[in-house]
């Protein structure tokens, strides 16, 4: 167990080496003057040149100036936008909670919905509920999500006027931000209007969860309906029906443990698509998340912005693999021993 | 009692033709890989199927409806656009971006996934090691994310955008080969060939290509939805293909402004983007699952 | 009365193409307390009946039987759940690869204890509780597992297949069955550990009174305790009786062969490099059998009227499918 930590935090180390690695070399990758895609400060005076070139250790070796350059990401010295002059550390961290709120609620909501499905799927039981269910899945699973979207609007939103269009929070209410996560810091606040706020976010919330749901939904339905399927033909489960062990008694205790590890894995393996897809949302549905930020600084050539965005994205696609898997290991025994530092 | 056949037996086949036996009797397949061809058609010769230049705008007809709306004319069957651009001449040119152009993506990072995967399947050692770690890294990454970061340094554009999903799938095709051949060479009929005096090359063509084909199929066929998926996404949010140009992605996100005014703008080139990855994936699953059935024989 | 009557069992198997039958008519009874040994090459489906008797097949099969009695009772006319409970309650199985039917997710003692039945404990939840440790724990030690503790929070893939096997009839004995059908329980353990496997099926027989279906290609491992033997071949109980009546004179050819490839150690004479007796050819598969007799292309004394089916025929306790029984060897 200890072991299996240890080989993770050594896969931790040497992932965010890559990472830095890669980030740092973008600066020479990015069209332009190294130093400005550096410091994102732009029209810099020989004099502020000097600073910053002693402070970058720019005259010293590569190896020196990445050191330098790690140095300056763990005190939050990020740079600066082209555009605003404002600190990228700052913005970045300021849009990120919004991303992980969407991408939460609509894996929650694939994980309550897909699941069930999925092993009412592979039921044997029902043979009839798995075709439907199946092509079902493999429509959610061709729907370009932005059409998808666009779908949703003009059915919800226009047609119906039940949902707003775009937008995290109507612009007539003022919430103070705490934590970042807009349910909870209405929550936490006491404004008078507490409650009407809370049922717009809820409103807002509701067409972005899902669309963005409907990937893993049915990428989880796929992968439960499968693994249950090959669950059942294994010899345990027959030899623990034969024992005269209930068709749920056989699902609670033997089925479903072993169904749902594949699920988890895949959980793992999707979960960067689920970000990127909840990217493409954030652009449609014009949702204030680092989705939005990081195609706008793609748009306005904001080097040293789509480095910073680039950096959290990818760490925070490693770190929840690597979650995912520890997750993993903690229900299955054989992973346990098999122990092997991969991700 | 069973019935007894003297000669033909379906065993006799070769795995490949056996695959397309089972994958026959799908029948949801079977349509889904007509539609695919058709696409396959269309996507290379579209120039010569469309009516108008894609670039055309007929000032005289800007928003036509469709053909079956009361208001449409027949000489713009899919109706045109804000521009006045004829929809169908665009959404043709359109697939052969963005359908034609994930298969010779596929196909170029195929090639490229084969030959590091082999050669990277037969190595031993550090070198595997390394190169397993920053495989399993790049794995990782969404393929989406990869090909926004090749865009972002690269600059947007229609062909930085073919470089960027060829480069994103790399890894993938890599890391399937490799697993696949690192599992073959273990394989005892392989050792057999070892034995045998085989040399590398020998044992390439005639021992792990033939098991290697069906699988990289299959792959080839999922990996083509994705591509479509990449390319179109990166053109719809707007650091793909560029704006005159008639990708599918691009095309819907130029039309959003006209989408409340004029649906069919933005619905046809999605309906038709749609029924094109169906047909993909139709087809991909039907092939999984007539290899499944296969292996189960 | 009669543990369990079978009459035309047919299994058969759905495919694409078509229906492959793959036990066909076969007729199989036992008393109580008995001992029958089930044997053929494999693939000859005997593992398939002892499936379809205990329920465990998927729907991709066909069971169908004129007669199926159990303990008096006609399971075809009950519902499935009622049969299910029958069964369930009174049968137990044991299977080739013991360590494949345990949950890989799920310690020892898990498994161990659902397989107890649930009405035989009383008192609050921690009473029943340490009830059933108790009862575990015996029931390791009756198998001859010493350290319980060790193995109640074992996985499985942390233990060997003989302690698998072992650790599979304690559960197997955990509801006291009146009948236990061990399928190829030795075929994946080694020799020791089979002997010990063998020897404590053998005294659980003799001490519960508990009857046993033994499936097995091994004539040695049987012979000695089975009181009768039924010898499949390609889907068919070709030859059926009591153990000492087949061996001394067998009916059919391929019984017979069967016996003659045992290389018999107790002779004195025997050659140290002599051929062991083997009939011509190979067993065919199911989608191509043979019309008439299935063993006719391959049997030493077949005749012309071996193109057709033969028909079950019984001379005193001994049932067998052959046109031209074998006579007796004279004494």
């Amino acid at each position: 167990m200890l072991n299996y930590i240890i080989r993770k935090m050594y896969l931790l180390i040497f992932v965010t080496f890559g990472v830095t690695i890669f980030a740092f070399s973008l600066h020479f990758l990015f069209p332009g003057d190294s130093l400005v895609n550096m410091s994102g400060v732009q029209n810099i005076s020989p004099q502020v040149e000097e600073e910053l070139s002693a402070a970058y250790r720019l005259d010293s070796n590569m190896v020196i100036q990445y050191f330098t350059y790690i140095q300056r990401l763990l005190t939050g010295d990020w740079g600066v936008s082209f555009i605003t002059g404002t600190s990228i550390f700052d913005q970045v961290f300021n849009v990120l909670p919004a991303t992980i709120e969407l991408a939460m609620y609509a894996l929650f909501y694939s994980f309550v919905v897909a699941i069930p499905l999925g092993i009412l799927a592979s039921d044997p039981a029902k043979p009839w509920l798995d075709k439907p269910i199946l092509a079902l899945s493999l429509i959610g699973f061709s729907m370009p999500i932005f059409w998808f979207a666009l779908i949703m609007i003009m059915v919800f939103s226009i047609n119906l006027g039940w949902f707003p269009i775009s937008g995290r929070l109507s612009l007539i209410y003022d919430v103070p931000v705490q934590t970042g996560f807009l349910l909870i810091d209405i929550w936490l606040s006491d404004l008078t209007y507490k409650h009407e706020a809370f049922v717009d976010a809820l409103e807002h919330l509701i067409m972005p969860t899902l669309v963005l749901a409907a990937y893993p939904t049915t990428v989880l339905i796929r992968t439960t309906r499968q693994s249950m399927h090959s669950v059942l033909e294994t010899s345990y489960v027959k030899a623990a029906k034969a024992k005269g062990l209930s068709n749920f008694q056989v699902l609670t205790r033997h089925t479903l443990r072993n169904g749902l590890l594949p699920v988890i894995q895949m959980l793992g393996i999707h979960f960067g698509t689920l970000i990127t897809l909840a990217m493409v949302t954030e652009v449609i549905f014009s949702w204030p998340g680092i989705g939005l930020w990081l195609v706008d600084a793609i748009h306005q050539r904001d080097y040293p912005a789509i480095q910073g965005g680039l950096m959290v994205l990818s760490g925070m696609v490693f770190i929840a693999t690597i979650l995912f898997d520890v997750l993993y290991m903690v229900f299955d025994p054989l992973a346990r021993r098999r122990g092997y530092g991969k991700i | 009692m069973a019935k007894f056949r003297f000669f033909s037996s379906p065993s006799n086949y070769s795995p490949l033709r056996q695959l397309w036996r089972l994958f026959e009797r799908n029948h949801f397949a079977l349509v889904a890989s007509w539609i695919f061809l058709l696409f396959l058609i269309i996507a290379i010769f579209s120039p010569i199927l469309a009516p108008y230049s894609p670039f055309e705008q007929h000032n005289d007809a800007l928003l036509t409806p469709p053909a079956w709306d009361k208001d449409g004319q027949l000489s713009y069957i899919f109706g045109t656009d804000g521009l006045g651009r004829d929809i169908l001449s665009r959404v043709l040119l359109g697939i052969s971006y963005s359908f034609g152009l994930a298969i010779v993506a596929v196909v170029m990072a195929l090639s490229i996934g084969l030959l590091i995967g082999t050669v990277a399947g037969f190595s031993k050692g550090i070198r595997s090691s390394i190169l397993n770690h920053v495989l399993d890294i790049a794995l990782i990454m969404p393929s989406l994310l990869i090909a926004i970061v090749i865009v972002a340094v690269l600059g947007p554009g229609i062909d930085n955008t073919f470089w960027a999903v060829v480069l994103a799938m790399l890894p993938q095709f890599i890391h399937h080969v490799r697993t696949e051949v690192g599992e073959l060479l273990n394989k005892d009929f392989v050792i057999a060939y070892r034995l045998d005096g085989a040399n590398n090359w020998q044992l390439f063509k005639y021992a792990l290509m033939p098991n290697l084909v069906e699988g990289i199929v299959i792959f080839s066929a999922m990996a083509i939805s994705s591509a479509i998926l990449d390319i179109v996404v990166l053109g719809f949010i707007g650091i793909g293909a560029q704006s005159p140009e008639p990708e599918l992605g691009t095309m819907i996100a130029d039309s959003l402004d006209v989408f409340y005014l004029s649906p069919w703008t933005v619905m046809l080139p999605g309906l038709l983007l749609f029924v094109c990855i169906l047909s993909v994936n139709v087809v991909g699953d039907g092939l999984r699952r007539a290899l499944k059935e296969r292996r189960l024989q | 009365m009669r543990l369990l009557d079978i009459r035309n069992l047919n299994i058969e198997l759905k495919t694409n193409d078509e229906l492959i039958r793959a036990v066909e008519s076969a007729n199989f009874s036992m008393k109580m307390g008995e001992v029958s040994a089930l044997i053929g090459e494999s693939g000859s489906g005997k593992s398939l009946i002892a499936k379809a008797l205990v329920g465990v097949l998927n729907n991709r099969w066909n069971v169908s039987a004129d007669r199926l009695h159990f303990l008096g009772e006609d399971l075809n006319k009950m519902s499935e759940a009622n049969r299910r409970k029958i069964i369930s309650s009174n049968v137990s199985m044991i299977y080739q690869e013991p360590r494949r039917c345990l949950d890989p997710t799920a310690d020892i003692f898990s498994q161990l204890e659902e397989s107890l039945p649930e009405a035989d404990y009383s008192g609050w939840f921690g009473a029943k509780k340490e009830q059933r440790v108790k009862k575990c724990s015996n029931l390791l030690h009756k198998v001859g597992i010493k350290d319980h503790v060790r193995i109640f929070n074992s996985y499985p893939h942390m233990l060997s297949e003989g302690v698998c096997q072992k650790i599979m009839i304690a559960m197997a004995i955990a509801k006291e069955p009146k009948l236990l059908i061990a399928d190829e329980p030795t075929t994946a353990l080694e020799s020791t550990t089979s002997l010990q496997v063998i020897k404590l099926l053998k005294s659980l027989n003799q001490l519960k009174d508990m009857a046993v279906i033994f499936i097995t290609h091994n004539l040695n491992t049987i012979t000695s305790w089975a009181d009768t033997i039924n010898v499949m071949y390609c889907g068919q109980l070709i030859e059926s009786g009591p153990t000492k009546q087949l061996l001394e004179a067998p009916k059919h050819p391929y019984t017979k062969a069967l016996f003659d490839s045992e290389p018999d150690f107790s002779k004195v004479d025997m050659h140290s490099k002599q051929r062991l007796y083997t009939l011509k050819g190979t067993i065919p598969t199911l989608q191509h059998l043979p019309t008439g007799c299935r063993l006719g292309p391959r049997c030493p004394n077949a005749q012309k009227a071996c193109v057709i089916m033969p028909e079950q025929q019984k001379i005193k306790r001994q049932h067998f499918r052959c046109h031209y029984p074998l006579a007796e060897p004279a004494k």
